[in-house]
């Protein structure tokens, strides 16, 4: 028998029956339904955290190295970089540089972490607001992280908006009563509210924001280009220490900058563990990337096999629904069988008939129910995904073509397995059913 | 050796069995269905009732062969075993040279699809199908085209007289326009044999003259053997020869031929 010819006699006789198909299929759409939300939660909550740790950083042969203890001669400077850079795993090495500073604007304050960062670093950040000329007017171009709203305090009350009643402070970076001021103290000796600053406020220049997360939290800081600070801070810091950079035993200052932290782009991932063990050696402590990655991948896909496992649970009942309907359909033409025996089908043919009916009704549920959970899903994104994160777009619930198609396949073959007893059933039926005259 | 007797209307004369047999037939022709010794029991509870308790004959090429029998007698038994719906518990059915008593399921229907044409008695249309569709629907098996199908269907419903009617559902057509619909559909797929199983069973006796007129004339005219089960001796005289059944034996074959009715009686 031709393929359609089978499809079509499958076909016809689930529309025979409709109703009761309309209700196997609506078993299967739950299931299938169930099934794609769960797994496409799982998903999107892995996908959202991966996004949020590698976003502005997403290749996995990048590592963080900083100093792992006071080694004068491990110090990053730009000699020292220049050394490491001639490893032949390494393909660049990029400083940064951290100064700490106060905003204010009326009684908003915000204590924050100023992040140099090379040009090409500084490029690649995807802004939400303003742009980053190209022209160089000589003032510190600053780039504001979308979050550093949430740290601003009340500098009279000392209160959080954002912490103390998930509001935003009604602080404007880009207005002109900004000022900014240099911390002179490591604020590390003294946290207790008392910090140093410079006493000179000067006007920043926030040219743009970024809600870019990165390896260091970019939103939470604010960015700069990193030559830029330097030739800033030399300015700010004429004759004092600078916080946070080491000093000499003496309790002079080293006269040249060092970088807290470094990030390395590694040639190949192959060789991803031959630069942690050269780092780890020369005294520097190494974050790699790929860790964070690696444990967010298995505890998401913990979380995902739970959840697919709770969906699955409907899909075998509506598994069980085909079955039923099979073999009750099965019952129902007893006769039919007999006559299509009789006429000398091939009992192949009547076996694929109805696996293709069952797999029939699991395809008709699966495109149904494939086509719900896209639409709940996003449902789910508009109103579950800013309770999860306010202020920010989290697209929690996220089903990728590959799992639709999967999802497809998978009902269709549930189907078919669900039906393949039914079928064994009927092809095993005596054709003297059709000779018996009732 | 020779006794006439009268019964059911015709005149019988006993001839010896066997041997004779043979010369009877018109020279050359060939052994369609060769049955040796066939025998059915079925086990009801303790007891074992012999449906088929040793039958022996044969069918000839092109031959329309009537088995008559009261219900009961094991004419459908031996009407299922030629067609190889059921096994026979012993003896061989030869049919086309192939011994079909020995034939797995799978080969059963193969053996059906390419040689058998089946007339059943409640008709056994499906439903769903419209007249061209239930003739066209055999034709399906053997993975012929649509376009293919229908039109060999519509030339055979054209042959059985009911080419207005090719459109209507089975509930929409009168009992002998369904069995035309079962003719056509026996013969569309121009099998080498044709069993009939109580084709007028449930027509009334004027339908019935017609169907089996129609089903005599279509057979004949392309050459077909014809295996007709009935328990109504008159419609079985249409047939060529008779073979009456009781209690699971063959009680006489009749040869109803235009030299006279011969009997053979065993």
């Amino acid at each position: 028998m031709r393929f359609f010819d089978i499809i079509g006699l499958s076909f016809g006789s689930l529309f025979r029956r409709r109703a009761r198909t309309i209700l196997t299929v609506l078993g299967v759409f739950i299931g299938t339904a169930s099934v794609v939300l769960m797994l496409s939660l799982g998903i999107g909550l892995k996908q959202s955290f991966l996004e949020m740790y590698n976003e502005g950083n997403s290749q996995a042969n990048k590592l963080t190295i900083s100093l792992s203890e006071n080694n004068p001669a491990a110090y990053l400077t730009d000699d020292t970089i220049e050394e490491l850079e001639k490893q032949p795993f390494v393909e660049q090495i990029r400083p940064k540089l951290i100064g700490r500073a106060r905003i204010t604007q009326g009684k908003w304050a915000v204590d924050v972490n100023i992040l140099g960062l090379t040009k090409d670093e500084l490029g690649s950040l995807k802004l939400t607001k303003g742009a980053l000329s190209e022209e160089d007017t000589g003032d510190l171009k600053l780039i504001v992280g979308s979050r550093v709203i949430e740290d601003v305090y009340n500098y009279k009350t000392g209160e959080y908006p954002y912490y103390d009643k998930k509001e935003y402070a009604d602080m404007d970076f880009f207005g002109d009563s900004v000022r900014i001021q240099f911390e002179t103290e490591d604020f590390n000796v003294d946290y207790l509210g008392h910090r140093e600053f410079t006493s000179k406020k000067r006007k920043p220049y926030i040219v743009a924001e970024t809600a870019d997360m990165g390896a260091e939290g970019y939103c939470y800081c604010i960015c700069a280009d990193i030559d830029a600070l330097k030739e800033f801070m030399d300015k700010e810091y004429r004759g004092k220490s600078i916080p946070g950079q080491p000093v000499r035993k003496n309790g002079r200052p080293y006269g040249e900058y060092i970088y807290p932290l470094a990030t390395v782009t590694v040639n190949s991932r192959e060789n991803i563990d031959a630069a942690k063990e050269y780092f780890t050696e020369n005294g520097y402590q190494v974050m790699a990337n790929d860790e964070i990655t690696e444990e967010i991948d298995k505890s998401f896909n913990l979380v995902q096999a739970v959840l697919g496992s709770i969906g699955a649970v409907s899909l075998l009942v509506a598994a069980i629904g085909i079955a039923n309907t099979m073999t009750m359909s099965i019952y129902e033409r007893t006769k039919e069988i007999g006559i299509m025996k009789v006429l000398g089908c091939d009992i192949k043919n009547i076996r694929w008939m109805f696996l293709a009916e069952a797999g029939l009704i699991g395809l008709m549920g699966g495109i149904v129910g494939v086509t719900l959970s896209y639409g709940l899903s996003s449902i789910i994104n508009t109103i579950v995904g800013p309770l999860i994160e306010p202020g920010m777009i989290l697209t929690v619930s996220r089903i990728p073509i590959a799992l639709a198609v999967l999802a497809l396949i998978f009902s269709t073959l549930i189907g078919m397995f669900a039906g393949l007893l039914p079928a064994n059933k009927a092809m095993r039926l005596s054709p003297l059913a059709a000779i018996r005259n009732e | 050796m020779l006794s006439i007797s009268e019964r059911n209307g015709g005149i019988f004369l006993d001839i010896e069995k066997q041997g004779e047999q043979e010369s009877e037939q018109p020279a050359g022709r060939q052994v369609a269905i060769d049955v040796c010794n066939l025998q059915k029991f079925y086990r009801l509870g303790d007891e074992t009732v012999r449906a088929l308790d040793g039958v022996t004959f044969q069918i000839y090429e092109g031959e329309f062969v009537a088995i008559v029998g009261t219900s009961g007698s094991g004419k459908s038994t031996l009407l299922n075993m030629l067609a190889g719906l059921e096994k026979p518990t012993k003896g061989e059915i030869t049919i086309a040279g192939q011994r079909i008593d020995r034939l797995k399921e799978n080969q059963l229907v193969r053996f059906r699809r390419r040689k058998i044409g089946f007339i059943f008695q409640s008709f056994n249309l499906i439903a769903t199908m419209n007249a061209l569709e239930n003739v066209a629907f055999p034709l399906a098996f053997r993975g012929i085209t649509k376009t293919a199908r229908e039109k060999k269907a519509d030339a055979m419903l054209e042959r059985v007289g009911l080419s207005r009617h090719k459109s209507h559902k089975p509930n929409q057509m009168s009992g002998g326009q369904q069995q035309r619909v079962g003719v056509a559909r026996a013969l569309v797929v121009n099998p080498s044999i044709v069993f009939a199983d109580e084709p007028t069973g449930n027509l009334d006796s004027n339908t019935s003259k017609e169907i089996l007129e129609l089903m005599r004339n279509v057979v004949s005219e392309q050459k077909k053997t014809l295996v007709m089960v009935t328990h109504d001796n008159n419609l079985a005289h249409v047939a060529d020869r008779i073979i009456h059944i009781r209690d699971g034996k063959i009680k006489k074959i009749e040869n109803n031929q235009t030299t006279g009715i011969i009997e053979e009686v065993y």
